[in-house]
């Protein structure tokens, strides 16, 4: 009987999921909100949120200039980086994929390398290291080294028919790129390496209010482009060529993946550092929780999870205990490997 | 009653297949002309590198002939749109779609791909077609396994299933039971059989099994690496001499008498067998193991001759009586000592 109970249960188990997903992305929101080296309580939260009662400038300036915007920015970027890394993983088949596999996110670190630290060695350090103009110019250097590697996948996945040998060659690329980074790093001064360094560890902090616009709006657009692939992608984790076989057009097919996800990792990348391991975890949390290998379902979960996953780490970062906020980075691998690591062996059972 | 032609589903004119290396146009097979009818289970045989997967891979479209052309449905392939070949040619390969929670459904549900719209969105008449596949090749209890879990039959009947929800006239199976064990074969090669009879399907499959597809297949399409493709129904191919002449030089006979593939050696003796069947079967099958030729002729020095029952089975030599066994157990435990030594 196990056989057949699947099809009765399946359905709402999966709605079930997704409305406890929206609910505890509230719920997260919220927490995330509460927490930080200021202590708001959760009447003053209230308060302030829907201007009812008494309000404090002071709570408001925090809550709608840091925390909000910070929310907000590990919502969409935890979504768009889990979306792009499920479909590098169905697009090589390759449970190890994630976002930066091709290299778009060592692109980035290569443009802000370029601008921190070739600046450091002049005048311009002081400039960089304060102000919005010094994000900006981060933000944008980080798009571009970012875009420029996605433009050399892309002429590569025009003339390379195998896969795998895409895949190769976009690690390749992203070792060229970590090694010209390794470089810069070397000559560099120490204070603008600081700063560097800072900036690779990843945070959701950076993206301050007026900017925050701008960075859900293309991230939000990167998804809605990932749905339209829903069909693509499914025919994708088939393999090549039962996929060409199915009428599927592989070469345009990969261009618009590539294209999609690497936009996703690019902004993201710019505008909140290398984020890692979200991108890789994600979307195997999402198969095994809901059961799937449906696009149709797995990229809107998958996007759900992630941004949960996203807050959760950005609580953990921010928790009283560590007296600041640690690098995000190495919060999200930290909560989320062990889940990883519990849901394989749970699978061997 | 009226001879029925079976419709052609696909043609060869002159297809001269290979593949490009090095910028080097490296020809495998010349000038092929073969057709592939509706109804018709077809084998492709031959040993590795003998051009078998650029046969098949050429047909399903997957690289261009060298030169030279074919037909589907009476139609040049060229005309063919990317979803017109889709809903033509379905194809069941070697590799195995091995994707993490691919359920057996969503597989066979990938069929409908060159049917369904942009959002891939199944109506009514994909559902059908799905469930339909399904029981038509026995997993519908399976429809929610995840394909990762089924043994390597079941795994390949989903695969079939796949393209039966893909509703083309032809499928091509690439070693379709290589690695299934030896019932496993069977169910699917007769699966494919009444698919081929009842649903009108042309199937074409590649095996290396010749017994297999000499069982099976409705004709037989013989490549090499230095011989022109051979292609015929296989009784006729056994009785003029055809599968013999094809497989001389590669050190095995084909016998004619028996269907099986020997080693070309020259047997130790003749001998004549007189018994009822099956047990003359059997005892042809045990003395060819130990490459003693039974004959047809009574003109061999030894006889063997089994009562109707198959109680006393005697060794004459000339007439002479050399051994006497008791019973077939008997036989089959002891002959061979007695006739290494005749």
């Amino acid at each position: 009987m196990t056989v057949n109970q699947p099809t009765l249960k399946r359905p709402t188990v999966r709605i079930t999921l997704l409305i406890s997903g929206f609910i505890l992305t509230l719920l997260l929101v919220l927490a995330n909100l509460l927490t930080g080296s200021v202590d708001i309580s959760p009447d003053q939260l209230l308060n302030n949120l829907t201007g009812f009662g008494p309000t404090d400038s002071t709570i408001t300036t925090i809550l709608f200039k840091f925390r909000l915007p910070q929310a907000i920015t590990a919502l969409v970027a935890g979504a768009g980086l889990s979306v792009a890394g499920l479909m590098m993983q169905s697009l090589f088949r390759n449970p190890l994929a994630d976002p930066s596999i091709l290299g778009i996110s060592s692109g980035a670190s290569l443009g802000v390398a370029i601008l921190i630290l070739s600046a450091g060695t002049g005048s311009g350090t002081a400039f960089l290291t304060s102000g919005i103009l010094g994000d900006l110019t981060v933000t944008f250097a980080a798009l571009a080294g970012a875009i420029l590697v996605m433009m050399i996948i892309i002429v590569f996945a025009r003339t390379i028919q195998s896969h795998s040998n895409l895949l190769i060659l976009g690690i390749m690329v992203g070792y060229i790129t970590f090694s010209a980074v390794g470089i810069l790093k070397y000559y560099s001064p120490r204070e603008a390496l600081q700063r560097f360094v800072i900036w690779g560890l990843g945070s959701f902090g950076e993206v301050s209010q007026s900017r925050l616009g701008l960075f859900v709006l293309l991230t939000i657009l990167g998804l809605f482009a990932s749905i339209l692939l829903a069909k693509t992608l499914n025919l994708m984790l088939l393999g090549e060529h039962y996929a060409q076989n199915l009428g599927l057009n592989i070469r345009k097919a990969r261009l618009f993946i590539i294209l999609i996800s690497g936009f996703l990792t690019a902004v993201i990348t710019a505008y909140c550092g290398p984020v890692a391991f979200l991108g890789l975890a994600v979307p195997h949390l999402t198969r095994n929780l809901f059961q799937t290998s449906s696009h149709q379902l797995l990229l809107p979960a998958s996007a759900l999870l992630g941004g949960i996953l996203a807050l959760l780490c950005n609580l953990a970062a921010r928790l009283p205990v560590f007296n600041g906020t640690l690098p995000i980075s190495a919060v999200t691998a930290l909560v989320g490997a062990p889940v990883v690591i519990w849901l394989i062996f749970k699978g061997n059972k | 009653m009226n001879q029925i032609v079976k419709p052609t589903a696909l043609a060869t004119s002159a297809l001269t297949i290979g593949y490009h290396q090095n910028g080097q146009k490296i020809t495998v097979q010349k000038e092929i002309n073969i057709t592939l009818r509706q109804g018709e289970l077809v084998a492709l045989i031959g040993p590795n590198g003998s051009g078998k997967s650029t046969l098949l891979r050429t047909l399903a479209g997957f690289q261009p002939p060298i030169s030279g052309d074919f037909q589907l449905l009476g139609r040049g392939v060229k005309s063919y749109s990317r979803n017109e070949w889709a809903r033509t040619i379905s194809i069941v390969l070697t590799e195995m779609p091995r994707a993490d929670k691919l359920t057996v459904s969503d597989l066979v549900a990938s069929g409908r791909s060159p049917y369904t719209g942009f959002s891939g969105r199944l109506s009514g008449t994909d559902k059908r077609a799905i469930s339909l596949a399904m029981s038509s090749t026995g997993i519908t209890t399976m429809r929610n396994h995840y394909l990762n879990r089924l043994s390597d039959g079941e795994r390949q009947r989903a695969l079939i299933a796949k393209s039966l929800a893909q509703d083309t006239p032809i499928i091509m199976l690439d070693e379709p039971a290589a690695f299934l064990d030896f019932p496993g074969r069977i169910r699917i090669m007769h699966l494919l059989r009444e698919l081929a009879r009842h649903q009108q399907k042309a199937i074409m499959i590649t095996t290396h099994d010749i017994g297999l597809a000499l069982q099976y297949s409705d004709r037989l399409w013989l490549v090499s690496q230095d011989k022109p493709l051979l292609e015929g129904i296989p009784e006729p191919l056994a009785l003029n001499g055809n599968l013999q002449q094809y497989f001389t030089g590669q050190e095995v006979d084909f016998d004619v008498n028996s269907g099986k593939f020997l080693l070309d050696v020259p047997p130790l003796y003749n001998v004549s067998v007189e018994a009822q069947l099956p047990l003359h079967f059997w005892l042809t099958h045990a003395l060819n193991r130990h490459q003693i030729n039974v004959t047809r002729t009574t003109y061999t020095p030894y006889h063997i001759v089994a009562t109707c029952s198959g109680e006393v089975i005697s060794l004459f030599k000339e007439e002479k009586l050399i051994k006497t066994w008791v019973d077939e157990s008997d036989f089959f435990e002891h002959f061979s000592t007695v006739v290494f030594n005749m």
